[in-house]
């Protein structure tokens, strides 16, 4: 064997084995290379989250501002503690679920078309079993468009609703919840994210824009209020399905919590990432007034300082003037042009009444036909500031007004103003003893022919006795003004909602024939603010 | 003795076959690698990119912030609060342009229409297609100060300004048309294009254009891309804050003679930082009241004078990532070379639109009534 050759060699298991470790340190390495990239994107998403919550932290704050950016936000679902809970292992109920107006849902609940009309929102009462109350408006509707115009104050009015039912408070598992699109990011996300405004075009960017779920859960303790804002982000394939399918956010929230399936869905979301922020302030969270809680007068005079900040000053000396007597023989006081601005006078033949209008020195003719009619108006009608209301100036609708005839006795005859119609003629109303309310379109003692004063006083009453209740309470509203040291203040914004219960006075007048009312949302929740 | 194998009588190597083979792998090996490295190492760029933007922009704002946040009002008499401020120079530009800069977009950019997809055609129809309305982002180039208070007192004016430079002048274009867009007319200087669909039309714009130039201002400017300035008054006390404001259009004066007597300008660039680079858009509105939306105001109209307060402002600012910047900027300019001011400045915009995610969008809301804390 001395001519053996001997061949070194590494052998078949080394050769394996040097692979194998070379293998194991690659896979190592690449398998580490998504930890450093999604630890990248989670940290923009962290950047984004942190800017959206100091924006819903201070809109809150400001009781909900006009912001455009809130047109962002895609759904809110309100919930209520089941009748009778003590239990602290149990859950909220669905209460009411709203939606984006400007998306024009064009079908309900079940599917069926609309044909016109747009899907807002329902609310179930707490029977759960028995079919919601669905808010469907016709696309040209006032009640339509004061839905989109006042979204904004809406949606922060409803996240605001703290909750009143103790078991719920300490089982934590409560909340009121938004679907939104992030505000902040890139600018992809911004514009594709944007409201569609329509569901029947396909915006397939749109499901890549970030967006999150919002929970907030407000309560006031002893000191003031408290706010807890938590976000739920990102929004994964199977979050997204569930919200197609209009299963509730807060249960998405909960499978992703706890693991567990969506009941009916079968499906279990991802766990998302979450952060909390709590607010605290010495401020209470009370409930918004709206002008519906107040009565036309106090509704006309409101109307003065409507866009004012809460805490700005009110010139009550300059609202007197501004809110002074109207008389038909001096038609706008002269202060429009004369030559478009003629006389008035009231005409009753027993059968009708109306309103003339003074075309020359002798020649009067009825306001329908006066060719001047719809630039120099007699009664404005109401329809013309239901959409946007500014001070409320002469030339602005004169509901909440008192007529006073000429050689009318009062107060036996308080001709209030409820209503006037497109043609400009008023439709009256009063109170009666007990409680209800008559619309009156033929009012009795009206003299044949004379010339007439509105007022925005009763008869009898006296601006400090108006403005002394302004600066009460009573049991529906609180405050309007503040007074300190014989200055007047605004003491509460005045909030309009689509989303309410109607009026006896809408009501009454509802069954008079006037038309263009909104739903009464008897079950609608009710709008919170902090003080 | 390089071989790890060896016989008795002779040396054994590998031979020429099993060298290039082996090279062969390798080589295989090293440019599979190499191509991994590189993807990775430009998506971490990018995502390092994006993240300093984000960074950069937050930073940004939260100065800004903190700034609004100390806003005073009733400093100088009836000095508005919060004064929105016209360009620098006004050359050749008729009076009603003064405050274009206030009051107008510049531009704006978007997605094209065809993103938008008609399911129930599956086809693209611009006609039928409405684009949501908060799609369209449009970019406006403010300039506003205010006085701060606090424990000392500052003047401090935030200004969208040139990326070396804060001033911005208003000329007039020679190359303006009159164009309609969105179904508004407007009789005014635009530029339209969209190389994503089709050339630009400027009779019916909105059927095909997604980004828009619209100003006759800034025409000598090749770029829609800016910074961020701020100015900061030394650390006075009431009653002398008026007196730096003064002492501050002493300064942008000094500069502007300078400048116009073929100077440099100041030293030291009147007294600007630059706050944040790479901006496209920097936006202040205010508002007096929750009952009233934000806007931006005119002198003649800005309610803000006296102690009427402002209740809150919201700060937009959008921002490119570094990256993408550098592209916009010098990875044009050979590209561009040749092309009046203002068609560069379309073209750039036009770069930008087709990276809107890399363009960073940022917007704060200032409530300056204060009334709660966070945790």
């Amino acid at each position: 064997m001395k001519n053996m050759v001997t061949i070194r060699a590494f052998t078949l298991p080394e050769i394996t084995l040097a692979i194998g470790v070379v293998a194991f340190g690659l896979v190592a390495i690449f398998s580490i290379l998504p930890f450093g990239l999604t630890a990248q994107k989670d940290n923009r998403d962290d950047t984004i989250i942190r800017l959206e919550a100091e924006f819903w932290k201070d809109w809150l704050l400001l009781n909900a501002p006009s912001v455009e950016d809130i047109r962002r936000v895609e759904r809110v679902e309100l919930y209520q503690a089941p009748t009778g809970t003590t239990n602290t292992m149990v859950r909220a109920q669905q209460k009411s679920v709203f939606f984006n107006p400007f998306r024009k849902i064009p079908s309900s609940l079940t599917g069926a078309p609309l044909n016109g009309r747009v899907l807002l929102g329902y609310t179930r009462d707490s029977n759960a079993a028995a079919p919601p109350d669905e808010y469907i408006y016709p696309l040209n509707s006032v009640a339509y468009f004061n839905a989109k115009a006042n979204w904004g104050s809406d949606v922060g009015g409803w996240l605001l609703g703290p909750v009143d039912n103790n078991a719920l408070l300490v089982s934590g598992h409560w909340g009121n919840f938004a679907l939104v699109k992030s505000l902040n990011g890139s600018l992809f996300d911004r514009l594709y994210g944007a409201e569609p405004e329509t569901e029947i075009y396909g915006y397939p960017e749109r499901d890549f824009a970030m967006g999150y779920i919002l929970q907030v859960e407000p309560w006031n303790h002893a000191d003031g209020g408290q706010v807890k804002i938590s976000f739920y982000w990102p929004l994964f394939d199977e979050a997204k399905q569930a919200i197609k399918q209009n299963e509730s956010l807060m249960e998405i929230v909960r499978s992703s919590k706890t693991q567990s399936p969506l009941i009916g869905l079968g499906l279990t979301v991802p766990r998302f990432n979450s952060k909390s922020y709590v607010i605290r302030t010495p401020r209470r969270i009370v409930p918004v007034t709206l002008r519906s809680q107040l009565n036309l007068q106090e509704r006309r005079v409101s109307d003065y300082w409507g866009q004012s900040a809460e805490g700005g000053e009110v010139d009550i000396a300059q609202l007197k003037k501004d809110m002074s007597l109207y008389n038909s023989t001096n038609h706008f006081g002269g202060t429009l042009n004369t030559s478009t601005n003629k006389d008035r006078r009231i005409f009753n033949n027993n059968i009708n009444w109306g309103v003339e209008v003074r075309t020359n020195d002798t020649q009067w003719v009825n306001q329908s036909a006066y060719p001047n009619a719809w630039v120099d108006l007699s009664f404005v009608p109401s329809r013309f500031n239901l959409k946007q209301r500014t001070a409320q100036r002469w030339d602005i609708g004169r509901a909440g007004m008192y007529l006073y005839p000429e050689g009318v006795a009062h107060p036996a005859n308080e001709f209030s103003i409820a209503w006037v119609d497109s043609f400009q003629r008023p439709w009256f109303y009063k109170t009666l003893p007990t409680g209800g309310i008559r619309i009156l379109q033929q009012i009795p003692d009206l003299p044949r022919s004379g010339k007439y004063k509105l007022n925005t006083l009763k008869y009898g009453q006296s601006w400090d006795q108006l403005i002394g209740t302004l600066v009460q309470t009573n049991a529906i509203r609180g405050k309007l003004l503040e007074q300190s040291e014989g200055r007047f203040y605004v003491a509460c914004r005045v909030r309009e909602t689509t989303h309410r219960s109607l009026t006896p006075l809408e009501k009454a007048l509802a069954r008079a024939g006037v038309s263009g009312w909104q739903s009464n949302e008897d079950k609608a929740p009710q709008l919170w603010r902090f003080e | 003795m390089t071989s790890g194998l060896r016989s008795s009588g002779r040396k054994r190597a590998f031979t020429m076959v099993e060298l290039m083979g082996a090279t062969t792998i390798a080589i295989f090996l090293i440019i599979i690698l190499y191509n991994l490295f590189d993807k990775v190492q430009s998506v971490f760029v990018v995502g390092q990119s994006r993240a300093l933007a984000m960074e950069d922009g937050r930073i940004a704002m939260d100065l800004v912030a903190e700034d609004f946040l100390l806003l005073e009002s009733g400093v100088g008499g009836e000095r508005p609060n919060l004064l929105w401020h016209e360009a620098d120079g006004v050359l050749g530009v008729s009076s009603n342009w003064k405050f274009y800069m206030i009051t107008n977009r510049v531009g704006r950019v978007a997605p094209p229409y065809r993103n938008f997809l008609d399911l129930n055609r599956n086809m693209f129809d611009t006609n039928r297609i409405a684009r949501p309305t908060d799609s369209k982002f449009d970019l406006y180039h403010h300039d506003c100060s205010f006085f701060r208070g606090g424990d000392y007192w500052k003047y401090i004016r935030y200004k969208f300004g040139g990326r070396e430079n804060y001033r911005t002048i208003l000329k007039q274009d020679p190359a303006r048309v009159n164009v309609r867009v969105d179904e508004e007319y407007f009789q005014e200087y635009i530029y339209l294009a969209n190389q994503f669909t089709a050339p630009p039309n400027p009779v019916y714009p909105h059927n095909i254009n997604n980004v828009v130039i619209r100003n006759p201002v800034i025409d000598q400017v090749d770029t829609p891309v800016g910074a961020l300035w701020v100015y900061y008054s030394p650390d006075t006390v009431k009653g002398r804050v008026l007196g730096e404001e003064m002492r501050h259009q002493q300064l942008i004066r000094l500069d502007s003679q300078n400048l116009n007597q073929g100077g440099a300008g100041l030293d030291e660039l009147s007294a600007y930082e630059k706050l944040i680079d790479g901006v496209i858009h920097f936006r202040v509105r205010a508002s007096r009241s929750e009952a009233l939306g934000v806007r931006e105001y005119v002198p003649s109209e800005n309610p803000f004078s006296g102690f009427e307060d402002v209740r809150y402002v919201e700060v937009e600012l959008a921002i490119l990532d570094r990256k993408l910047l550098k592209e916009v900027e010098e990875g044009m300019e050979q590209q561009l070379e040749g092309l009046p001011p203002v068609q560069k400045r379309l073209r750039r915009l036009e770069r930008i639109a087709e990276n809107l995610d890399r363009v960073y969008f940022f917007k704060k809301l200032i409530n300056l009534q204060g009334g709660g804390g966070n945790e």
